[in-house]
């Protein structure tokens, strides 16, 4: 799929979502326009240029980005490592607490993505993560959640 | 030994009567937060920040104002509905609120909390606003603009800082009271309002004495008339329009609120440490300084007056509902 | 002159040893809060309100002004050192500037936008301190129709931000004008898009989207194949920039300058648009443009000069009618009345102690600023030589607690990592990210600014050109948008004679 297709896509969802959302909103009259004028002509310019792009997209052949599975898999995994290693401190970091979750989180990374050993991982989370409930929570008087911990 | 254990069952159930009856006399015992729904620099802002420091002194414990602003008051006035209700954390009140919840309640929608899932404190101020048209317009009294609106319905416009808040209601007020059609044009904020009248981008505006004072007195603005009962201390030579036959008035009141769950002793004391600062010197000094006036309204006659204008504005919004197109 | 006289007895009053060293804490703890993502100058002058209380107004503000402009200097370090941007006006300085760094010229990047944030400021205050009464009448005469005809000019302008050509950017611009509407709409009180979420009425702020889109993002591309290649990427070959590097950036400089102390005057995101349009400015004058978007010094200078000009001017309204524009000089405004001066139309003319001392210390807080950035140039590069493995988990971390603690909110969280997600897909696929963030932060300005106007006129569209300042404006956008489908179809005609049928 060349890379203009793929944006294609992107921009058709996103019209689309915003064709069902803002036609139930208001239009209003001439000397007030409503809500939904703006979103939905913007959403009806976006299904038309992802409409478009993906039609043409199918004349172009682009090189093609990646190479098989395998090499496809090898090459993404870092990334999709990070981003499942950050929604679980999204979710987890409420109920444990910003230290223990913060901590946590650095840990892993740490020794699953860069590759360290297991006590420089553990040494280098507890330092950050300390480190930055420190600053945000006491020099910045951010409300870090608590968690289960008395912190 | 019989003495020993007696020394610990008077120990034991003096430190229990202390604990359960020791709320007020304790609180607070850390910082408290005062939510300002409001943009930063606006008239809640003024208001609570000048409180903040005072109250601290009496409290002894920091009070921190900070701004939860968005969707005109609704996103603060939603967080410190839901707060917990131990008196630690506090929301900067004003007419805004209960503006807010009657106009979703007009639409059929259902607003995200009530005036009930609130406790009143008290107030800092009640004020009126002023009628403010650009200075060089061609009127010298209500009366000549009156006229010219009744000359030209649908023709004027005036600008508000946000739907439904406290500087469009008035205006909305005063021109079914006179029985005049204008056109109202919101701007986000009293800043961005006040901007617009003194650009001429609208006919005439309403707005608060503390903003709009300093505007008068340097000419940028001309005050028709006070949109109340009495003419306000800080500007006597401007009529209000109870005087000039016109029934309508307005007062955005401003002042502190707490969740309605919050425990009868800290509300008590809390009420009784606002009356005091505000109508103490320091706080009348800088309100004074900033062209407004000080008024205290005690929590529970604040609630009544809540009551009492809830009514009014439900029947002034569903007329204005019917006027919208949808 | 009465100015300078005026002048010289507002550097007698600002240079005692109490206002320089207020002045001082005011710039560092700006510098901190602007480098530091998610606290913005706003919340860093609002907690520190009450340790103004001891001193005298003067002092206050003198302080408290220094956080403000503080800010600006330290939102461009991250945005060029790490590409997130610190704050919306620095999310111009992340196109070239990052890649600057990226080349080992990270040091010459700082060093070029600390120069040209200095100039910006002190000559803006230059003009401040002559024109500032007569600027604020001139400026409230910008009304909805002139904004609009102004934003339209900026959306068209955005188009040839991107490294791409105009059309691939256009659907950027859209989606973030469509992203920017969620929320609720100023105007009528409906929500738009934001099923019942309470974090979401506000809309989706610029912090969660700008950190994740640039700075996750930024590091989900560069951890894909290895991370070992990326320590040896990073050396700064010198922190000064070379010669040729500093004469390309007295035209932007001076450019910027012009452009941002008028902007500035505008209300709401002056400094934003500033930016961008500098930089756009720049690329246009350039002898080969296609190069803006790989580090080039012209794409740092322009705008980092604009953004610092356009912050000093943003506090002409407030200074010489009392109305603040944004939040920044909002509470500044209530610092002051706090201290008991009164803004407002007679500020100057009856607190000529303050206002003057306030402008005295606007030059010395410039230098104070310049003085304190060169060195931690240095500070900051050597930052940067700490191995990527270390630094990408504790800079993730930080976008996520900074995100945090402006509204100690998750959803923003989740919008953080999704916008994450998202960069990192839009970067794969060679789209420009920019364009889509400024749109979104400017899109709903323009939306309000043209139903603002048919509200005003009842519906007609006369409005826009009964004012001679709009008509031009919207005169000018429309030659600019056809001359930019012009350029963007001319050279490429084979592969995008499709387009021209199909799309527009």
């Amino acid at each position: 799929m060349s890379k203009e297709r793929g944006g294609s896509l992107i921009f058709l969802a996103a019209g689309i979502y915003g064709l069902i959302f803002s036609i139930q909103l208001p239009l209003g009259r001439w000397n007030q326009p409503g809500p939904a004028v703006f979103p939905l002509s913007l959403s009806i310019l976006l299904c038309i240029f992802g409409t478009s792009w993906f039609i043409q997209g199918k004349g172009n052949a682009e090189k093609k980005e990646t190479v098989g599975l395998g090499g496809f898999a090898q090459k993404f995994i870092t990334p999709i490592q990070i981003v499942a290693l950050t929604a679980a401190f999204i979710l987890t970091f409420d109920s444990l607490g910003y230290l223990l979750a913060a901590m946590l989180y650095l840990f892993v990374l740490f020794l699953w993505v860069s590759r360290y050993r297991f006590w420089t991982a553990l040494g280098l989370a507890i330092a950050f993560g300390a480190g930055s409930w420190l600053f945000f929570g006491k020099v910045l008087t951010t409300s870090l959640p608590k968690g289960f911990l008395p912190l | 030994m019989k003495t020993h254990v007696r020394l610990v069952s008077i120990l034991i159930t003096l430190s229990l009567v202390m604990v359960t009856g020791s709320f007020a006399a304790d609180y607070p015992t850390k910082p408290i937060t005062l939510i300002n729904p409001q943009a930063p620099g606006g008239t809640l802002d003024i208001q609570a920040r000048a409180f903040a420091p005072l109250a601290e002194k009496m409290l002894g414990q920091p009070v921190v104002v900070i701004n939860k602003t968005g969707a005109t008051g609704m996103v603060g006035g939603l967080a410190g509905a839901q707060a917990a209700p131990d008196g630690y954390t506090l929301t900067v009140g004003s007419v805004n609120i209960p503006n807010a919840i009657e106009w979703e309640i007009i639409n059929g929608r259902k607003p995200p909390f009530t005036r009930h899932d609130f406790v009143c404190i008290g107030t800092f101020t009640m004020s009126p606003t002023f009628i403010i048209v650009p200075p060089d317009a061609p009127y010298k009294t209500l009366a000549d603009f009156i006229a010219d609106a009744k000359a030209k319905p649908g023709q004027l416009a005036f600008s508000s800082g946000g739907l439904y808040g406290m500087s469009h209601l008035p205006a909305e007020i005063f021109a079914r009271a006179a029985g005049i059609k204008v056109r109202h044009v919101p701007y986000t904020g009293g800043g961005p309002s006040l901007t617009a009248i003194v650009g001429k981008q609208v006919d005439f505006s309403v707005n608060y004495p503390a903003n709009t004072l300093p505007l008068v007195r340097g000419n940028k603005v001309k005050p028709l008339a006070v949109i109340g009962a009495k003419r306000l201390k800080s500007a006597p030579n401007i009529p209000s329009t109870k005087e000039l036959g016109i029934d309508a008035e307005y007062y955005g009141w401003v002042g502190i609120l707490a969740p309605v769950k919050t425990p009868k002793p800290i509300v008590d004391k809390l009420r009784d440490v606002m009356k005091k600062v505000v109508e103490g010197k320091a706080f009348v000094d800088i309100i004074e300084q900033a062209g407004d006036e000080v008024y205290f309204l005690n929590g529970e006659e604040l609630a009544k007056y809540m009551d009492a204008e809830s009514v009014k504005i439900a029947k002034l919004y569903a007329e204005m509902v019917k006027e919208t197109p949808k | 002159m009465e100015v300078l006289s005026n002048l010289f007895n507002g550097f007698q009053t600002a240079l005692t040893f109490q206002n320089i060293y207020l002045c001082f804490i005011g710039c560092l703890w700006g510098t901190v809060v602007g480098v530091l993502p998610g606290i913005g100058p706003l919340a860093g002058i609002t907690l520190l309100i009450p340790a103004t209380f001891g001193m005298d107004a003067t002092g206050a503000i003198i302080m408290l002004a220094g956080i403000y402009y503080g800010a600006m200097y330290g939102g461009s370090t991250t945005s060029i050192l790490m590409n997130i941007p610190g704050e919306s006006a620095s999310v111009v300085t992340c196109i070239d500037g990052y890649q600057m760094a990226r080349k080992g010229r990270g040091g010459a990047a700082l060093f070029i936008a600390a120069w040209g944030s200095w100039v910006g400021g002190t000559l803006s205050i230059v003009g401040l301190m002559f024109l500032a009464p007569f600027l604020a009448n001139v400026a409230v005469k910008f009304g909805p129709p002139e904004m609009f005809a102004l934003l339209l000019i900026a959306f068209i302008l955005l188009g040839s931000l991107g490294k791409g050509s105009f059309f691939k950017t256009v659907p950027m611009i859209l989606l973030g004008l469509l992203i920017g509407t969620i929320g609720m709409d100023p105007l009528t009180g409906t929500m738009r898009f934001t099923h019942g979420i309470k974090d979401l009425y506000d809309g989706i702020g610029f912090i969660p989207v700008a950190m994740g889109a640039f700075g996750i993002g930024e590091i989900l591309v560069s951890t894909e194949e290895s991370l070992v290649r990326f320590v040896s990427k990073v050396k700064m070959r010198e922190l000064l920039p070379s010669r040729e590097e500093l004469r390309a950036s007295w035209g932007p400089v001076f450019r910027g300058t012009g452009l941002g102390f008028l902007i500035g005057l505008l209300p709401g995101s002056a400094h934003v648009l500033s930016s961008f349009v500098s930089y756009t400015l720049e690329k246009r004058l350039a002898k080969r443009p296609e190069e803006f978007g790989t580090g080039r010094v012209e794409g740092v200078a322009g705008p980092e000069t604009a953004n610092n000009a356009a912050s000093e001017s943003a506090m002409i309204p407030f200074l010489g009618l009392g109305i603040p524009t944004g939040p920044a000089p909002a509470v500044m405004m209530i610092a002051l009345l706090i201290h008991g001066v009164r803004p407002g139309p007679l500020f100057i003319s009856e607190q000529p102690q303050v206002f003057w001392g306030l402008i005295a210390s606007m030059y010395i807080g410039n230098v104070i600023l310049i003085i304190l950035n060169l060195p931690l140039v240095g500070l900051f590069v050597n930052l940067l030589r700490v191995p990527f493995r270390i630094l990408f988990p504790v800079i993730l971390l930080i976008c996520l607690v900074g995100t945090y603690s402006v509204n100690s909110s998750v959803v923003e969280l989740v919008i953080l990592l999704f916008f994450g997600v998202l960069g990192y897909i839009f970067r794969k696929l060679d789209f420009d990210i920019a364009p889509f963030i400024l749109a979104m932060i400017i899109g709903p300005t323009l939306e309000m600014a043209f139903r603002q106007s048919l509200m005003r006129s009842a519906g007609s569209f006369s409005i826009f050109f009964k004012s001679p300042i709009a008509c031009t404006l919207i005169a000018l956008s429309c030659l600019l948008f056809i001359w930019n489908i012009y350029r963007a179809v001319r050279p490429k005609k084979a592969s995008w004679e499709k387009a021209l049928e199909e799309g527009e």
